[in-house]
């Protein structure tokens, strides 16, 4: 599984030309022409309901492909890579967040962080020599999303609340150092407060590994603490059926 | 193994769900290899029972029957066979040593047993292995007994106690032969067999309780005490059955056939060996049936199973999102569904087999005390191992239906959380 | 009664003595299986009767269709014929030769799955519809337990080992044959090997 990954790509994503469609005959649920994402950049993904972004993130997380165009991410054309090896880029070099049940019901705290590693051994590596062992990072991690709590991070993941499960959710996708972090409306079930204090640990941990943050929310009133707003109707033209 | 301990916490969250999976699983297995393991142990014991007997020979009848009720005091003679026969046949230059058997009377539910001193010197069991005594010695007196080890457990009998014989077999027996009770002077070691069953007298001693008893029932008036039985000719009329020893094996059928052809009497010789793989002809088709039924019964626990994982897995999709999202090949899905129904056959086998070692340690004892059988509890043989190993594919098997499912679905889905 | 039975045991008679004439007797010859090494040699059941034992002439002159169940000579052939069956004589040269013979299995000793101890006879059902067969076509097979064979009464077999020439313990016993078998394998016929 030699992929030919470049961490050190600038720009970490570059978009050309994309379509996406489900069944070919359907219209495209995504058309960007352009998009360019430089390294360490927060970038704020807008579009209404249905709007594409959770197709977006699908294709720069390698699970789907484009239909039409180029995806390519840390250097590596997605659309030219089997199945396995997005699996495996995105294993090694994605961190994702969904907007709700962020974590697996049958895992502790810990086990939820250190997921990633069971199926990277890079980030399981890269945790390790940052602070010793899996589990280490993943209890530095939780300690800087404000969950250094012990008794807290003994329940049970469902007895969490909702932002303490979106934090855990942080912790995971940024466990073993991964270079793009990519959230899909992470912060929506949170009141406006949390919401607030949530971006701040985000925007910290990003910072202080110079990850790339892609962001994708219908709330628009988060977009001024963004590097970059891109609203996804303005640059797909108008989904016209084919 | 990092999705085989996630398989395996998976399964311990839904462990109220699977645990009913897991006990019919489980029962499943007891079940199958219990019957297998019944079957394997009955002939171990039966043919433990048989050693170095080359031939039974009884009055004409069923080989069969001849042979469960001469040596495992199954069903019932119906015939005797004459003792100038038995003289005859004992005569034969190619018979090494006869056995002597006279059936039909019992002592509180155990077989009463008329023989000779070389019952005790020939009869062999267990593949070669003499009877010995525990206590006390062989009968030497007209009224002396050899209890079997089960016998004198169970009824807590010791040397020099005294019991009495009655007509007939059975527990509840109304016609005794109190006037003559007969003294305890040997106690055999355990067996393993329908020995340990049984009450050991003389031929002799089985004349003298009935000499007064010549017309089906005690004659009244015309007692006859167990002294003045000692007086009279106790030479027995007839015999139940004869265990036969040659001098050379290949003498068999030459011996089989003179029984066979006697003329002064319908006689029947059959080889034990012969007979009890006709035993095991006829059981083996009621065993193949019961091995069928055992079978479609785990197959039925195994489709819980596949119910069980089937209907989980639309309430777990956001899982296997989640397993995507953090790296997961669908290959990884379809791993974690198959080793959590592997689990849980692996689980239910283990359980079953922890089942039926238990009810074999109950069992055991009960099984000694009225079939007079020793069930050996000792390690899955090669066929149960196999039958194991068998369950646990088919447990992988079943596996595959819904992580198949789980695979495509997750393929589908990607990082899509349906709700 | 008496008439059917001896034309069975004249038939059977004849069978065993045709058995040496012709290739492919009832349970006869058979290819050597591959893997039995070039020590042991394949014999058939005529291997084990000597030359001169030739039970066939005693109907010589008789046609047995015409004898009648009353006749006395029924009887008289009946007896004769008893007579040379149980004189049985053997083949000593064959004693400590290593062979390979098929044959049935009447079972003699064993575990309910494993026989260890059986009879080898040359013709099916040797102990049922037809008279048994005489001493010296009836082979005590001596395996060690744990080689048993693993198969049911009336099993078709290969048996290989060293035979044994046993004589009885006593002056009126007769000789016999034992095999100290190394191997006992289901019988395939010559021809169709299963390889």
């Amino acid at each position: 599984m030699r992929t030919a990954v470049d961490t050190t790509a600038d720009p970490v994503i570059r978009l050309a030309k994309l379509a996406f469609r489900w069944r070919t005959g359907t219209a495209a649920v995504l058309r960007l022409d352009r998009l360019e994402i430089r390294r360490g950049e927060r970038v704020f993904v807008s579009a209404p309901s249905g709007g594409g972004k959770t197709t977006l993130l699908g294709l720069l997380a390698g699970v789907i492909a484009p239909t039409e165009g180029t995806v390519e991410v840390l250097g590596q054309r997605m659309e030219r890579l089997s199945g396995a090896r997005r699996d495996r880029l995105r294993a090694d070099h994605i961190g994702y967040v969904f907007q709700l049940f962020n974590l697996i019901p049958y895992l502790s705290v810990i086990d939820n962080v250190t997921l990633p590693g069971r199926f990277s051994r890079r980030r399981r590596t890269r945790a390790a020599t940052r602070t010793g062992s899996p589990e280490a990072e993943a209890r530095r991690l939780l300690a800087h999303l404000d969950l250094g709590d012990d008794g807290l991070v003994r329940r049970p993941v469902t007895q969490l609340s909702v932002g303490q499960q979106q934090r855990v959710a942080v912790a995971r996708a940024l466990m073993g150092s991964p270079e793009i972090l990519l959230a899909d409306e992470p912060t929506s079930a949170l009141d406006a407060d949390r919401r607030e204090a949530f971006l701040t640990l985000l925007f910290d941990e990003c910072a202080a590994t110079n990850l790339t943050l892609i962001l994708a929310s219908h709330d628009h009133t988060l977009a001024s603490r963004f590097d970059r707003a891109i609203a996804l109707q303005d640059v797909a033209p108008a989904a016209a059926a084919t | 193994m990092a999705i085989l301990s996630l398989a395996w916490k998976s399964l311990l969250n839904r462990r109220a769900t699977l645990f009913v999976t897991l006990c019919s699983i489980a029962l499943s297995v007891a079940l199958l290899i219990g019957i297998e393991r019944l079957r394997i142990e009955t002939r171990t014991s039966f043919t433990q029972t048989v050693s170095g007997i080359d031939l039974i020979v009884g009055a004409r009848g069923g080989s069969l029957p001849l042979l469960l009720y001469s040596v495992f005091r199954i069903g019932q003679p119906t015939n005797n066979l004459s003792w100038e026969s038995y003289l005859d046949l004992a005569d034969h230059p190619r018979v090494a040593w006869t056995i002597p058997l006279s059936l039909g009377d019992s002592h509180r539910g155990h077989p009463v047993l008329g023989t000779n001193q070389d019952y005790f010197t020939h009869y062999r069991y267990g593949h070669g292995r003499p009877l010995a005594f525990a206590a006390g010695k062989p009968f030497a007196d007209l009224y002396d007994a050899v209890l079997g080890a089960e016998v004198a457990r169970a009824l807590g009998y010791g040397l020099g106690d005294e019991i009495i014989v009655a007509h007939g077999l059975g527990e509840a027996v109304f016609a005794r032969h109190d006037d003559k009770p007969f003294r305890v002077v040997g106690i055999l070691a355990r067996t393993g067999t329908p020995v340990d069953q049984t009450v050991h007298v003389s031929l002799e001693a089985i004349e003298a309780i009935h000499i007064d008893w010549q017309g089906g029932a005690p004659i009244p008036g015309l007692t006859i005490s167990a002294e003045e039985a000692r007086a009279m000719d106790l030479t027995p009329r007839a015999i139940t059955a004869v265990l036969v020893g040659l001098d050379s094996r290949i003498a068999t059928f030459r011996v089989q056939r003179f029984v066979n052809e006697y003329r002064q009497e319908p006689l029947l010789a059959i080889l034990p060996g012969v007979a009890l793989a006709e035993l095991w002809t006829v059981i083996g088709v009621g065993e193949r049936a019961l091995l069928v039924v055992a079978g479609f019964v785990v197959l039925v626990g195994l489709f819980g199973l596949l119910t069980v994982l089937l209907t989980s897995l639309n309430e777990r999709r956001r899982e296997m999102a989640i397993l995507r999202s953090v790296g997961a090949r669908p290959g990884h899905v379809f791993a974690l569904i198959v080793g959590e129904a592997g689990l849980v056959t692996l689980l239910g086998t283990l359980l079953g087999m922890a089942l039926l070692y238990g009810l074999l340690f109950i069992a055991q004892p009960l099984v000694a005390a009225h079939l007079g059988l020793h069930l050996a509890i000792g390690w899955p043989a090669a066929r149960e191992a196999a039958w194991l190993a068998l369950i646990l594919t088919a447990g992988l098997a079943t596996g595959l239906i819904p992580a198949y499912r789980a695979y495509r679905t997750s393929l589908a889905d990607g990082l899509t959380m349906r709700l | 009664m008496t008439t059917r039975r001896l034309l069975l045991f004249a038939a059977t008679l004849l069978m065993l003595a045709a058995c040496g004439d012709r290739d492919g007797g009832q349970m006869g010859r058979g290819e050597p299986a591959g893997d039995i090494d070039e020590t042991v040699e394949t014999i058939d059941w005529d291997a084990l009767i000597p030359e001169d034992w030739r039970p066939e002439t005693l109907f010589a002159g008789y046609d047995i269709d015409e004898i009648d169940d009353e006749d006395p000579l029924a009887q008289t052939l009946m007896d004769k014929l008893l007579a040379l069956w149980r004189e049985a004589p053997i083949v000593p040269e064959l004693d400590g030769r290593r062979i390979r013979l098929p044959g049935f299995v009447v079972p003699l000793e064993g575990d309910g799955v494993r026989i260890w101890e059986f009879l080898l006879v040359p013709y099916f059902g040797a102990c049922i519809h037809v008279p048994p067969p005489p001493a010296n076509q009836t082979v005590h097979v001596v395996t060690e337990p744990e080689r048993g064979y693993r198969g049911a009464l009336f099993d078709t077999v290969w048996v290989a080992g060293t035979i044994r020439v046993v004589t009885g313990a006593t002056e009126l016993a007769e000789a016999g044959y034992r095999i100290d078998a190394m191997r006992v394998t289901p019988y395939v016929a010559p021809g169709v090997r299963d390889d």
